[in-house]
C-alpha cells in the first residue's frame, strides 16, 4: 500500500518528466547544453577515469607498468588502467594489433617486426634498457665455446629478442641458423626439453635462463654483452595516440612516478614485481639489476630498431624497402612531460 | 515444391562436368568476396591479405623450396601416424565392438581421453617423448586413433545378427567369425572413421608442429606468425587445405574401388 510520502514523490516525478519535456520543446538548443553541462559536471563529481587496457609481457623489464598499476600511479592520473599480462611481448603486441588493448610493452624487436610488415604501432616511450636476451648451454655435452655449437639442437621463439640476439651472437662467431638445428620453442617448453635432454641449449629470456640454470646446474649461459642491447617499449596505435596526446602523457606521467618509486623502494618494488610474475623473490633479486629501468626514448633506440628492421627484411626475404624508424617514435608526450629523457 | 534434389527426383541427376562447374563457381565467387572485403580497407591488409597477396606469397615460397620441404616433412609425419592411429583405431574398435567385456573395460577410458583437446596434451607429450619425430607421429597417430575406433566400434554394432547366427551355424567361430564376417561388414564403417581422421591427424600434428619442431607446414605458419607475416602465414594455411582436400578426395576414390558395395558416408 503506497504511504502520502510514495504520492509526494511520484507527483513530484511526474512534474520534473513534465518540465524537463516542455524544456527540450520550447528550447531544445538550450536544452542539448545544458544535458552535456550536466553529464560533464555529474562524470567529474563521479571522478571517473579514462579505461585504458595495458597489455604487458610477464618480463621483468617490463617492471614500470607493473609497479604503476599496482601503486595506483595511473589512478592518480585518471586513467583506469587494466593490466592484462600475456606469456610473451609478441602475444601482448597482437592484443594492441587487433584493437584489445590501447597501450601495450614489449622489446624492441617484435615491434620492429611489426613495422616492417606494414603494422600501424607507434613507441610512446621506453621503460627499461635491458640484457635479458641469452644463451644457455649443456657443458656436460662437451659445449664449452660457441664454435662447439655446430649442427647441436638449440630452440629460440622466432621473432623475439632472443631470436635476434641468436643470429648476432652467430653471425660473431663465424655461423648462421643454418649451422644449427633450430627448433622453435616457448620459453617454459625450453625449459623442459633442455632438462630431458632434448635440446642442447637455448636462446632466452630471464626469468628462463634462472630456470634452466636451475634444472641443469651444469650449464654454460652466453650474455650479449657488446653485441646486442634491447629496450622494454610502450607503443600503442599511431591514431589512437596522437588524438589523445593528454592520455599518453598522463600515461608517461605514471611511468615517470613508478620509475621514482623503484629507485626509492627497490625491496618494496621487487616484491610487487614478483608477485605480479609469480616470481620467485630470489630469482627475481638475481636479475632485477640487468636492467635499468628508466622512462626515456634515446637516438640509439632508432640505430638498433635499423638494424633489427635490415635482418628482418632478410629474413622475411622482402624486398620491401626498409622503414625509417624515427617516423615510429611519438616523442612529443614525453619530450613535453621530461624533455631531458629524450635525445632523439 | 518438392525439392529437385530429393532422392525420388524424377529429373535427371547434374552431370560430372556441371557439378564441377557448381564447385569452381563457389570456389571462384568466395575467393572474389575474399578479395574485395581485403581490398575495401575495412581491415588493415597485412592482417587480412587478400587471397591474390596469398596467392604471390604461395608461389615465392614454393619458388624457394621452402614449401615443398615442409610438406614433405609434415606428409611423412602425417601419413605414419596416420597409419599407425587407424590400426590400432580398427583393431581397438573391432575390439569393444564384438566383445563385451573389451567394451566395459576401456570404453570409459577412450571415451574421457577423446574429449581432452591435442593443445592440452602438447606440454605433457613433450615431457614424455621430447621433441623428436616419434612424439610428432604419435600426435598424429592419437588424432586418427578416436575418430576410427569409434566409427568401427558403431559398424561392428550394426552388423547383423543373422550373418553371425548363420556364420556360427556354418561352424565359423572365434578368430574366423571375426576375419569373415566382424571385419568385413564393419570395413565401411571404418573407412568412414579412416576418412575423418584424415583431417583430424592433421589438426592433431599441426598442434605438435608449432611446439618444438625443426620443420613443417604448421611450424612454418607459426613461424610466419611471429614475424607477423600474414600472406606467408595463409599461405601455408592454404597449402594444408589443398593438400588435406586432394587426400581425401584420393582416399573416397579408393574406398569406392576397393569397397564398391559400399560408399564411405
Amino acid at each position: 500500500m503506497k504511504t502520502e510520502r510514495d504520492h509526494l514523490f511520484l507527483d513530484f516525478r511526474a512534474d520534473l518528466h513534465a518540465g524537463i519535456l516542455t524544456f527540450y520543446k520550447t528550447h531544445p538548443r538550450k536544452f542539448a547544453l545544458a544535458a552535456v553541462l550536466f553529464l560533464s559536471v555529474a562524470r567529474a563529481l563521479a571522478g571517473e577515469k579514462i579505461p585504458l587496457v595495458y597489455a604487458v609481457p610477464a618480463a621483468v623489464p617490463a617492471a614500470l607498468p607493473l609497479v604503476a598499476a599496482d601503486r595506483g600511479f595511473f589512478r592518480e592520473e585518471g586513467l583506469d588502467v587494466r593490466v592484462a599480462m600475456f606469456s610473451s611481448g609478441r602475444e601482448a603486441l597482437q592484443a594492441l594489433l587487433a584493437g584489445q588493448a590501447q597501450i601495450q610493452s614489449v622489446s624492441e624487436t617484435p615491434v620492429v617486426h611489426a613495422i616492417v610488415q606494414g603494422n600501424a604501432v607507434v613507441v610512446v616511450a621506453t621503460v627499461a634498457r635491458h640484457q635479458e636476451a641469452k644463451l644457455i648451454l649443456r657443458s656436460d655435452r662437451g659445449i664449452l665455446k660457441p664454435e662447439d655449437l655446430r649442427g647441436k639442437r638449440i630452440a629460440t621463439l622466432p621473432g623475439t629478442n632472443s631470436d635476434y640476439f641468436m643470429y648476432k651472437f652467430l653471425a660473431a662467431h663465424g655461423m648462421t641458423p643454418g649451422d644449427l638445428k633450430v627448433a622453435n620453442m616457448s620459453p617454459p617448453e625450453m625449459v623442459a626439453a633442455y632438462a630431458d635432454g632434448d635440446i642442447d641449449g637455448y636462446f632466452a629470456w630471464e626469468p628462463h635462463i634462472q630456470f634452466g640454470l636451475a634444472a641443469m646446474p651444469q650449464s654454460r649461459v652466453f650474455y650479449p654483452g657488446a653485441l646486442y642491447r634491447g629496450w622494454m617499449t610502450v607503443n600503442m596505435n599511431p591514431a589512437y595516440a596522437r588524438a589523445h596526446p593528454d592520455t599518453v602523457r598522463r600515461i608517461v606521467r605514471a611511468l615517470i612516478k613508478a620509475e621514482a618509486f623503484i629507485k626509492a623502494h627497490k625491496s618494496q618494488s621487487l616484491r610487487i614485481v614478483a608477485r605480479r610474475l609469480r616470481m620467485d623473490d630470489d630469482v627475481l633479486r638475481m636479475v632485477w639489476d640487468q636492467n635499468q629501468y628508466r622512462v626515456e626514448l634515446d637516438a640509439s633506440l632508432v640505430d638498433e630498431m635499423t638494424e633489427i628492421g635490415r635482418w628482418s627484411l632478410k629474413l622475411s626475404k622482402s624486398d620491401k624497402p626498409l622503414p625509417n624508424f624515427r617516423q615510429f617514435i611519438y616523442a612529443e608526450p614525453l619530450r613535453r612531460e621530461r624533455p631531458k629523457s629524450v635525445s632523439l | 515444391m518438392p525439392s529437385r534434389f530429393a532422392a525420388n527426383d524424377p529429373s535427371p541427376s547434374p552431370s560430372e562436368s556441371s557439378r564441377a562447374l557448381v564447385s569452381l563457381g563457389s570456389a571462384a565467387a568466395a575467393l572474389l568476396v575474399w578479395e574485395a572485403a581485403a581490398r575495401s580497407g575495412v581491415y588493415p591488409p597485412h592482417l587480412f591479405p587478400p587471397p591474390s597477396a596469398v596467392l604471390r606469397a604461395l608461389v615465392l615460397d614454393a619458388r624457394s623450396g621452402e614449401l615443398a620441404s615442409d610438406l614433405a616433412a609434415s606428409g611423412r609425419r602425417w601419413s605414419a601416424g596416420l597409419a599407425l592411429g587407424s590400426l590400432c583405431g580398427a583393431a581397438a574398435g573391432l575390439l569393444t565392438g564384438a566383445w563385451r567385456p573389451a567394451r566395459l573395460a576401456a570404453s570409459p577410458l577412450l571415451h574421457f581421453l577423446r574429449v581432452v583437446p591435442f593443445m592440452m596434451l602438447m606440454p605433457l607429450t613433450l615431457l614424455w617423448f621430447g621433441i623428436g619425430e616419434e612424439s610428432k607421429i604419435l600426435f598424429a597417430a592419437w588424432g586418427a586413433f578416436f575418430p576410427v575406433w569409434l566409427s568401427t566400434e558403431t559398424a561392428v554394432f550394426s552388423v547383423e545378427r543373422e550373418y553371425v547366427w548363420a556364420a556360427r551355424t556354418l561352424g565359423a567361430d572365434g578368430l574366423r567369425l571375426w576375419w569373415e564376417v566382424y571385419v568385413p561388414r564393419s570395413l565401411p564403417g571404418t573407412a568412414t572413421g579412416v576418412r575423418l581422421a584424415v583431417s583430424t591427424s592433421m589438426f592433431a600434428l599441426a598442434a605438435a608442429e608449432m611446439v618444438g619442431s625443426f620443420d613443417g607446414i604448421a611450424y612454418r605458419a607459426f613461424y610466419c606468425y611471429q614475424l607477423f607475416q600474414s600472406e606467408k602465414m595463409m599461405a601455408c594455411i592454404a597449402a594444408v587445405g589443398v593438400c588435406g582436400y586432394v587426400a581425401d578426395r584420393i582416399f573416397a576414390a579408393a574406398v569406392r574401388r576397393l569397397l564398391p558395395w559400399q560408399e564411405p558416408a
